[in-house]
């Protein structure tokens, strides 16, 4: 357990964000100056009220927006492997079939084709539809349609996935399911997360590392660090740790609320 | 199973029972054949007439075919073009919309003065009047690609190209398609209307030009078979455009998903 936590510690920062901001063309502070090291390994879930700027924060991360201001540096490493996006809903193309749908980032990006049917292959067999390759989305569950985004994401081999409240919409038991397969996935592949939730036990569950921001406009408003070891399995749902970890988050998260709603007053 | 056959049934047994009454009426009232002839005596002129009707119904089907064509690569072209820039839509969108509400039977005369060649005419007046829902629809369908999908393209670089053919494309089928249902018989009106306006000036062969001369020559029967193969062709056109609309959405569009009881 401490091993895990000094190793972390030492692993390379793989994305820095230095005083990075984001001011809406409409004038919204969506993003108040953000500084953030990510370090290699790390599974950092976002907490936040809605309108903290969780997504936003992804999306400056993943290169679809801009920042106003500040920098943002991420490694080449991470660059080089494309980075995986997984979106709150499953996002796929209807008239695709899985396979194709999983291949979409490859084609994107000009793989070859030896290499691609490889790589498909292996994202499907990494979160188990490897036997529904040819169904189409529709003909699946949405518990597996999101299986699906994420083989998609992973397709590409990244070093980094982003996830934007992947598993919102989904019932309770699936959820869990999901998120255990994710957090062994994570470890196995040593993938580095960032995973913005609405859910305080999702969060407790997943991260190293919880970030807890408020809003209006958004910013970090706490930075916890969480020792437990990885993968986590379903007794440590039950675990003190995990208790006293989902209670802290709650109380600061509504400190964050109240926090925002004091600050978006406007003056 | 039992709710098909009475969607089947229901509007033949009507169409039957309109037939009889009809004939009933001509034959009882003495109805003379040129003022209504008896459904009978329109079949038997169908078939008497049948090598010099299906000649001209052969010449208003290739028109309406060059047109839906046109209308097709044309509307689609442009309608790509609207997306790929909004000051082209902005420049050109009024243009097609002007063109769309001033009515084809005004300017129908104009190209047909202007084209010399009477058969291109046609199909230019007949693209004309099916071109506008074409545009409208698929311009529509092209810009209602999904936004995470979209991101997903621009994250992983993808060329204007790609993003064409894999995304805005296949978004666009449905509506384009529904587009295509309108326009399939807009072309076969427009194909008839203009063949009407050109008279004489016309190819002096496709079915609209059968049924100015029948009319002249108070040949109603004939006149009534030139309209009921006018009407079987729309019709024909219509199953045509959603066996097609059905083929490339089956697998996955909520609008020809199959029931399930």
């Amino acid at each position: 357990m401490a091993a895990n936590e000094i190793s972390q510690q030492q692993a390379p920062v793989v994305v820095e964000l230095g005083g990075v901001q984001k001011v809406f063309s409409n004038g919204t502070r969506a993003l108040d100056p953000i500084s953030l090291s990510i370090r290699e390994g790390e599974f950092i879930s976002i907490i936040g009220p809605s309108g903290c700027g969780k997504s936003t924060l992804l999306r400056l991360i993943a290169g679809l927006a801009a920042p106003s201001a500040g920098t943002m540096r991420i490694s080449s490493e991470i660059r080089e492997a494309a980075i995986g996006f997984v979106f709150q809903s499953p996002t796929l193309m209807p008239w695709s079939n899985v396979q194709a749908n999983v291949r979409l980032p490859l084609d994107l990006l000009h793989a070859p084709r030896a290499e691609a049917d490889e790589k498909v292959q292996r994202a499907l067999d990494g979160v188990g539809l490897t036997d529904f390759a040819h169904f189409h989305p529709r003909e699946l569950s949405g518990g597996m349609q999101m299986r699906v985004s994420i083989a998609r994401a992973l397709a590409t081999s990244p070093r980094l996935l982003l996830m934007d409240e992947p598993f919102g919409a989904l019932d309770e038991i699936t959820r869990n399911r999901l998120d255990r397969d994710l957090s062994s996935l994570c470890e196995r592949e040593r993938l580095t997360v960032l995973f913005v939730t609405h859910s305080i036990y999702e969060a407790s569950f997943l991260s190293s590392r919880v970030l807890v921001m408020s809003s209006r406009p958004g910013r970090i408003f706490s930075d916890v660090a969480v020792e437990d070891s990885r993968p986590r399995t379903e007794a440590f749902r039950s675990s003190q740790s995990f208790i006293r970890l989902a209670a802290r988050l709650s109380a600061t998260l509504a400190a964050a609320m109240h926090d925002g709603e004091k600050s978006g007053v406007k003056p | 199973m039992n709710r098909d056959w009475v969607r089947l049934v229901a509007p033949v047994a009507v169409g039957v029972a309109f037939l009889l009454l009809w004939h009933a009426l001509v034959v009882l009232n003495d109805v003379p054949a040129y003022i209504v002839p008896s459904p009978l005596l329109v079949f038997k002129t169908l078939v008497r007439d049948w090598g010099m009707l299906s000649g001209s119904l052969m010449v208003t089907l290739e028109v309406t075919a060059a047109a839906l064509l046109a209308a097709v690569v044309l509307g689609v072209a442009l309608s790509v073009l609207f997306v790929q820039n909004r000051l082209i839509e902005a420049s050109l969108l009024p243009y097609a919309v002007i063109l769309q509400v001033t009515p084809l039977v005004a300017i129908a005369p104009l190209i047909i003065i202007w084209v010399d060649q009477p058969r291109t005419a046609l199909v230019i007046c007949a693209t004309v009047a099916s071109i506008f829902p074409v545009i409208t629809n698929t311009t529509i369908g092209l810009r209602s690609a999904d936004p995470g999908l979209l991101d997903l393209f621009r994250m992983h670089g993808a060329t204007r190209a790609q993003t064409l053919l894999r995304l805005l494309l296949p978004s666009s089928a449905p509506y384009f398609f529904a587009g295509l249902r309108v326009a399939a018989a807009l072309a076969l009106i427009g194909a008839v209307v203009a063949e009407f306006v050109a008279g004489t000036g016309g190819t002096k062969s496709g079915l609209a030009y059968q049924i100015l001369q029948a009319g002249l020559q108070l040949n109603i029967p004939r006149l009534f078979a030139a309209l009921i193969l006018i009407t079987a062709s729309g019709i024909a056109l219509f199953l045509a455009v959603s066996l097609l609309a059905r083929l490339v959405l089956r697998g996955w569009h909520e609008s020809e998903r199959p029931k399930e009881n």
